[in-house]
Order: structure tokens, then C-alpha cells, then sequence
């Protein structure tokens, strides 16, 4: 019998010889260009190219960091960001998977609720914020309900297109060994629809730090947005790449703690792409 | 076991793609179902699984119309239809309800009478075409159908593996006197499994001839008889 060899496609560079780990490996690769963006802008800063209170040297940055983080100032707001999207995060996913599978199984209500959605989905969510602000204040309430939409739309959206998407060979399975309508549900459809339900949550929370930031901007007295803010009012550039930054570092974090997720659950998927550095 | 299809005539939007199909399926007989490609097998054999029921004329199992699919009715397609996100094993019980300790002993029985030994935690994605063929005749076989409908099983593996499967599937029909209707539209594969071939015209699909093979088992691929007979058939198709 013909033995199929999955060959990669991507040329691998041997670090492996020197004994290092898969993931050790991909991180020194893809920290190269960075190292070398930041060493460049350094330099350029310590020679006087930048003007410091406009692009303050990532010396600086990492001083103010240190120091924001030494005053005890810092992990408050990083708490507070990191809280409003979770809270965010989980109810607009909540919401949206109620929904899409309330549309996705039941003909009538697609009928009904779908088209509204997707009217819905064209208004940019942004444009909600005075609304929201209106009804709710400029407290916590607002802000989560902010993100929780931010959030909604993708899960939704990818959720739905998978569930009425399932292919019709997986289904038919189902039908000749004579599964029930709920089995068919729990073993044929949940699974096939795993796929998108990531793609529609990892975009959800990619979405979900966007409206934290707009949020905290809009009014907050604690938060990595408020950060920028404050760093806006008191010309302190370094502030605000502090802010910047840690934004990037959690936003991959909280993705990268998705992306593991959903390896550990997709692991039976025939993509070659997947589980490569992304 | 009896299978019986009554003027059946199957309709797509208008275009009619099977028409006016009498059949009738002995118990334990090897039926192929021999055409070109678009005249209609998949059609057919999808109305006989109880599949499709959009279908004018009737098909009746033991003499009762068929309603639905049927657990005494098994069905292999084309590609394997493994589930991408069960092991090998988990698949090829898919089909059991419950999980006693006689149903494992029966399921592992399987896996290794269609040669799977020490594949039962790999995923699909790690099989051959081959063995996921394998798999899938596993799964149906271990709910123990009386029929066994083939749609072109083996046409997307290399030759090899093609010929061994063939073997295969002789060796239930031998053990478990199984009736298969299978399709295809390899007119040797046909010739070498089936007691009867039924030729299918093309649009609109319909019963052009039946030819009874009556080589004892174990034919000789290469026999002087069955080219005799593949001449036959090649001139029925006009090709
Ligand atoms: N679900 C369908 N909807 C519309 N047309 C179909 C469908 N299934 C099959 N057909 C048509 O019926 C004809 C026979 O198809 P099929 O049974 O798949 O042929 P075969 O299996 O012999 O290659 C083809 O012309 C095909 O286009
Ligand atoms: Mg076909």
C-alpha cells in the first residue's frame, strides 16, 4: 500500500543541531527583524535624528516602563484594560453563540433575526459609542457593552457561516448510520463547525482590545487607553509607546493563549499551515 | 434479502437523470452497476441506500417501500467519509450505539480482518487512500448490513491498492454472503466481482443491458472468457 508522506513545504532552517526546541527556535527567528528595527531606532535616537519629545529612544520607553511599573502605577491599568475585554469578550461571545445557532438551526428564525444582523453589522460599531454613552454613562457598563459588540460581530458571523455550511458528506454520515437529530448535532456538527468558531473568536478578541482602547479614550480615569490619553495631555511620548506596547505584548499573548487552544482542539485538521509561526 | 427497484425514474430541476429502471437484487449476489461517467449510477444508488426519496416508481426492501436509509443498508462512497476529528477507531465504531466490551471485541474483530492493526489512534488525515477505504468498509461492516452499497470505491486509488481491496471485498462476500451493488466504471473491476452486470445508458440513464458472468469465484483477471465478455460490453457502449 502507497505510503503518503507529508513533505513540508517550507524550507526549515537546521537549528535544530545545536539543540534548541521547535518553539525556542521560531521565537529567535521572529525576533530577528524587530531587534533589528529597535537596535536602527536607538541608534538614530542617541545620534539626535529623533527628537526626544517627539520619538523618545526605546531606552527611554523601557525606563518609563520600569518606572510606571515601580511606582506601583502600571498593573492597575493593565488589570483594567485586561478586565473590560474579558468581560467584553465573554459576553459578546455568549451572545453570539446563542444566536447563531438559534438562526443556524431554525429556518424560520434566519428569516426573522438574520437580516437585521447583518443590517447592523454595517453600521461601524464605533458609531455606537455615543449611544451607549448616552444610555449607560461613562462607566463600566458602557464600556464593556462597547466591547461585547465589537466582539459579537465576528463570532457571529463565523459561527453562522459555519453551522450553514456544514458539508452535506459529513451530514449524510450522520443520516446512514441513523443518528438522532441530536446526536447529529453533538457529533457531526459541533465538531465541523469547531474551525470557524475559532476564526470568529480570535478576530473577536483582536476587535475586542480595538474598542477597549476607543473606550478608554472616551472617557476613563484608569486603563492602558487612559494611559495614552494622559500621555496626550502631558506631552510624554514615552508614555504613550509604553501603552502602545503593552498593548501589543497582551494582545499576542491573549491570542497566542487562543491559538494553543485551538491547536490542542484542531489537531485532527489536515492543514499544513497551521500551528507555524503566525 | 431482497432489494427491488420498480420503474424508477429520478428528476434534477427537469433533466432526467435516471429513467424507467427495473432491477431486482438476488440475497448474496455481487450486482455492478457499469456506465460513463454522468449517466446516472450515483443517482441510482443513492435512491437504493434511501438516501434520496425525491424519485418516481418505487424501491422496496424485503417488499416493504423504502422510507429512509435503513441500518441493514450500508453505503461506501467514492472518497472514504471518514470524520476528519475521530481516530481510526473511533470511526469504525461510529455506527454502534452502545460501547459493551462484546461491541469493542467485535469492532477490533474488524480492524484487523480489513488489515488496520496498529492504525486504530491515527487520524484520517495520516491514512492512505487506501486504508481510509479500509476504515470505511470497517464502519460499515461492524453494523453488520445485509447490503452493501458501493459508489465507485476504489476509482481514486493506484492500481494496487485497487486490486487488493477488490480481493477484500470478495473475501466478506465469501465470510458474510453480503450482497453488494457496487458501481463503477472500470469494466474489468466489474468483470472480475460481479454476477451480473447491469449497463447503464447515458442521459437519460437506463437499463441497456444485463450481462450474468457465470466464472465461478476466483477468476483469473486476464481469462480468455471475461475478455470475451469486456468486448461484449465495450461494444453495448458503443466505444
Ligand atoms: N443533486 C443534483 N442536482 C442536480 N443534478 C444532479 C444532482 N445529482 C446528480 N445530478 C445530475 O444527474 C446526472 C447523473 O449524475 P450521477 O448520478 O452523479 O452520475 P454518475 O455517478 O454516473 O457519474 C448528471 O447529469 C448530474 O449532473
Ligand atoms: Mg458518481
Amino acid at each position: 500500500m502507497a505510503k503518503e508522506v507529508n513533505q513540508s513545504i517550507y524550507p526549515t532552517i537546521q537549528l535544530n543541531k545545536i539543540g534548541v526546541t521547535p518553539l525556542i527556535k521560531r521565537l529567535m527567528i521572529s525576533s530577528v527583524f524587530p531587534v533589528i528595527i529597535i537596535l536602527i531606532w536607538e541608534v538614530l535616537s542617541q545620534i539626535g535624528v529623533f527628537e526626544s519629545y517627539q520619538l523618545p529612544a526605546p531606552s527611554a520607553v523601557l525606563f518609563k516602563g520600569i518606572a510606571l511599573y515601580q511606582s506601583g502605577e502600571l498593573l492597575p491599568h493593565i488589570v483594567a484594560t485586561f478586565t473590560r475585554v474579558t468581560i467584553g469578550f465573554v459576553f459578546g461571545t455568549g451572545a453570539a453563540v446563542i444566536l447563531s445557532v438559534l438562526v443556524g438551526f431554525w429556518p424560520l428564525l434566519e428569516k426573522f433575526i438574520d437580516p437585521t444582523i447583518q443590517a447592523l453589522r454595517q453600521i461601524p460599531s464605533l458609531a455606537w459609542v455615543p449611544l451607549f454613552i448616552l444610555w449607560m454613562g461613562i462607566g463600566e457598563t458602557s464600556k464593556v457593552t462597547m466591547i461585547a459588540v465589537g466582539v459579537f460581530f465576528p463570532v457571529y458571523l463565523n459561527l453562522l457561516a459555519g453551522i450553514v455550511t456544514v458539508d452535506r458528506k459529513w451530514l449524510e454520515v450522520g443520516k446512514v448510520f441513523g443518528l438522532s437529530k441530536r446526536s447529529q448535532i453533538t457529533k457531526i456538527i459541533l465538531p465541523a463547525v469547531l474551525p470557524s468558531f475559532f476564526t470568529g473568536i480570535r478576530t473577536g478578541l483582536g476587535l475586542g482590545f480595538m474598542f477597549v482602547v476607543a473606550a478608554e479614550l472616551m472617557g476613563a480615569s484608569e486603563g492602558l487607553g487612559y494611559l495614552l490619553v494622559l500621555g496626550q495631555n502631558t506631552l510624554q511620548p514615552d508614555t504613550i509607546l509604553v501603552s502602545i506596547i503593552l498593548f501589543a505584548i497582551i494582545g499576542k499573548v491573549t491570542d497566542g493563549g487562543l491559538k494553543l487552544v485551538e491547536q490542542r482542539l484542531l489537531h485532527w485538521q489536515d492543514t499544513e499551515i497551521r500551528g507555524r509561526s503566525k | 434479502m431482497s432489494l427491488t427497484v420498480d420503474r424508477l425514474t429520478r428528476t434534477f430541476n427537469g433533466m432526467t437523470a435516471i429513467k424507467d429502471i427495473d432491477l431486482k437484487v438476488q440475497n448474496g449476489e455481487f450486482v455492478c452497476l457499469l456506465g460513463k461517467g454522468g449517466c446516472g449510477k450515483s443517482t441510482l444508488l443513492r435512491t437504493l441506500s434511501g438516501l434520496d426519496l425525491d424519485y418516481e416508481g418505487t424501491v422496496s426492501y424485503n417488499a416493504t417501500p423504502l422510507t429512509g436509509v435503513r441500518e441493514e443498508i450500508g453505503i461506501i462512497f467514492q472518497e472514504s467519509r471518514l470524520l476528519p476529528w475521530l481516530t481510526v477507531l473511533e470511526n469504525i465504531r461510529f455506527g454502534l450505539k452502545d460501547h459493551e466490551q462484546e461491541t469493542l471485541n467485535r469492532v477490533n474483530r474488524f480492524i484487523e480482518y480489513v488489515g488496520l492493526t496498529g492504525k486504530e489512534k491515527l487520524y484520517p488525515k495520516a491514512l492512505s487512500g487506501g486504508m481510509s477505504q479500509r476504515a470505511a468498509i470497517a464502519r460499515s461492516l461492524v453494523c453488520d448490513p445485509e447490503v452493501l452499497l458501493l459508489d465507485e470505491p476504489f476509482s481514486a486509488l493506484d492500481h494496487f491498492t485497487k486490486l487488493e481491496l477488490q480481493d477484500l471485498l470478495l473475501k466478506i462476500q465469501a465470510k458474510y454472503n453480503t450482497t453488494m451493488v457496487m458501481v463503477t466504471h472500470d469494466i474489468d473491476e466489474a468483470l472480475y466481482l460481479a454476477d451480473r452486470i447491469v449497463v447503464l445508458s447515458s442521459q437519460p440513464g437506463m437499463i441497456k443491458d444485463i450481462i450474468d458472468i457465470n466464472s465461478p469465484r476466483q477468476r483469473t483477471r486476464t481469462s480468455q472468457d471475461l475478455q470475451q465478455v469486456k468486448k461484449e460490453i465495450l461494444t453495448i457502449l458503443h466505444v
